[in-house]
């Protein structure tokens, strides 16, 4: 090998080099020194008698402004579009949720919701992510993931009392069947006018972390006209 | 006078910075990378986090995580539009239920909810207008007025709600704010 194709090799790296980290080097700055993501994820679960609910929102901005030079980085930066987007499965349905493409510094939010009819002998796995896309970086610039396990305990009374307002039950579980969750103070609200009926159903949501439930609180209560197995 | 020995190291040296350099680069880009997915399509959730490291999480600091934002995410999350599917109502009598809410607050709570959707979009909508026109100009958009207006709008939000409600369920609902802030995950510039 000569001395100046030797010479020309090294050029042709140098020059190779240069190409494929000066834009890591701009495309690193603009994400980082002028644009900061400020967006919040919410995950939520609640229940009816039914169904569970899951919903995914992620709402925000991005901080920041502009570089004015060089002239280039300035255009492409005020062209940058952000896209938000949120996953949630429940029980293997649902999906990924895209919000519109909008301007990078646009306040953006969206929510993605799920639900599936629950089986009290089954629990479910909830997964969900947020991101939102950046088109300069071509990369996600804000994401979170995470999954849990939920189910439903199922509480069952029979009545016991009544006020003129509120209708009293006790422990009622079939077969000796015991929930996952104790029931909140069993009082079916009477405010809607109707009678007491003789059995009262609680649907308490629980989580599993670790092995261990944790219970929610505040379960749905209905009226029944039997008992059923507790869960 | 350039040896060709030293030509040789100049080359390597070049050669194993710019390898080092890639391996550094990489991962920053490639691990947030994601498929292009349409919506609602079923396909697998990321495995990498890349939750930024300033994050605040809920679940380990909620006295860190404002009301104000608290309540927006809720009632962003919450609110139906007017003339809702019988299907968005089940889902938001489910939420508001599990909030406390009592089943005639909670057809007054549909109201109320509807009426802050329709600002909370109006807002949203006329603050991103103009931030498509200051980046047109090269201006600045006003963040800060739109923040404190949204912060006003949920603030008259929690209080038409809890004048619909019974003082019990008041206590219940804020109760229900508070821990549903384990659910919140919110960047340290977020507000």
């Amino acid at each position: 090998m000569t001395k100046a194709t030797l010479r020309r090799l090294c050029l042709a790296i140098v020059t190779l080099y240069g190409s494929l980290f000066v834009p890591g080097f701009v495309g690193n700055g603009l994400s980082q020194s002028w644009m900061t993501p400020a967006y919040s994820t919410y995950t939520s679960e609640t229940n009816d008698a039914t169904y569970i609910y899951t919903s995914v929102t992620v709402s925000g901005t991005t901080n920041g402004s502009c570089p004015t030079q060089p002239a280039y980085l300035a255009n492409q930066c005020h062209s940058t579009m952000h896209t938000p987007k949120a996953y949630n499965v429940l029980g293997g349905v649902g999906g990924w949720q895209s919000g519109g493409s909008v301007y990078w510094n646009t306040w953006l939010s969206t929510a993605n919701n799920q639900q599936i009819a629950f089986d009290p002998n089954s629990q479910y796995t909830f997964s969900y992510s947020s991101q939102v896309n950046c088109s300069f970086t071509g990369a996600a610039i804000y994401s979170l993931t995470g999954s849990l396990q939920i189910g439903v305990s199922v509480w069952t009374g029979i009545l016991n009392s009544s006020t003129s307002t509120n209708c009293y039950y006790t422990h009622y579980c079939l077969a000796n069947t015991t929930p996952s969750c104790q029931p909140s103070p069993a009082a079916l609200d009477l405010s809607m006018g109707f009678t007491c009926p003789p059995y009262m159903e609680e649907f308490d949501l629980y989580l599993v972390n670790g092995g261990t439930k944790q219970c929610l609180g505040l379960g749905v209560k209905q009226g029944s006209p039997a008992p059923l197995n507790c869960h | 006078m350039i040896t060709y020995k030293k030509m040789l190291i100049f080359v390597t040296l070049v050669a194993a910075l710019g390898l080092a350099f890639w391996q550094y680069q990489s991962p920053h880009v490639y691990a947030h990378s994601q498929p292009k997915n349409g919506m609602c399509q079923t396909v697998s959730a990321p495995e990498v986090d890349a939750s930024p490291p300033d994050m605040i999480d809920g679940a380990k600091y909620p006295e860190l995580i404002s009301d104000e934002i608290a309540y927006r995410l809720f009632f962003v999350t919450v609110a139906a539009p007017e003339g809702a599917t019988k299907e968005q109502k089940a889902r938001q009598r489910a939420y508001l239920r599990s909030a406390g809410l009592k089943e005639e607050e909670i057809q007054s709570a549909f109201g109320v909810l509807a009426t802050f959707k329709s600002q909370y979009d109006e807002l949203v909508g006329r603050y991103n207008d103009s931030v498509q026109s200051a980046n047109e100009t090269d201006g600045e958009p006003d963040l800060e007025t739109f923040l404190t207006q949204q912060d006003k709008l949920v603030v008259s939000t929690k209080w038409a709600l809890e004048a619909a409600i019974s003082p019990q369920s008041v206590s219940q609902f804020e109760a229900h704010l508070q821990h549903e802030k384990r659910n919140m995950k919110i960047a340290k510039e977020a507000r």
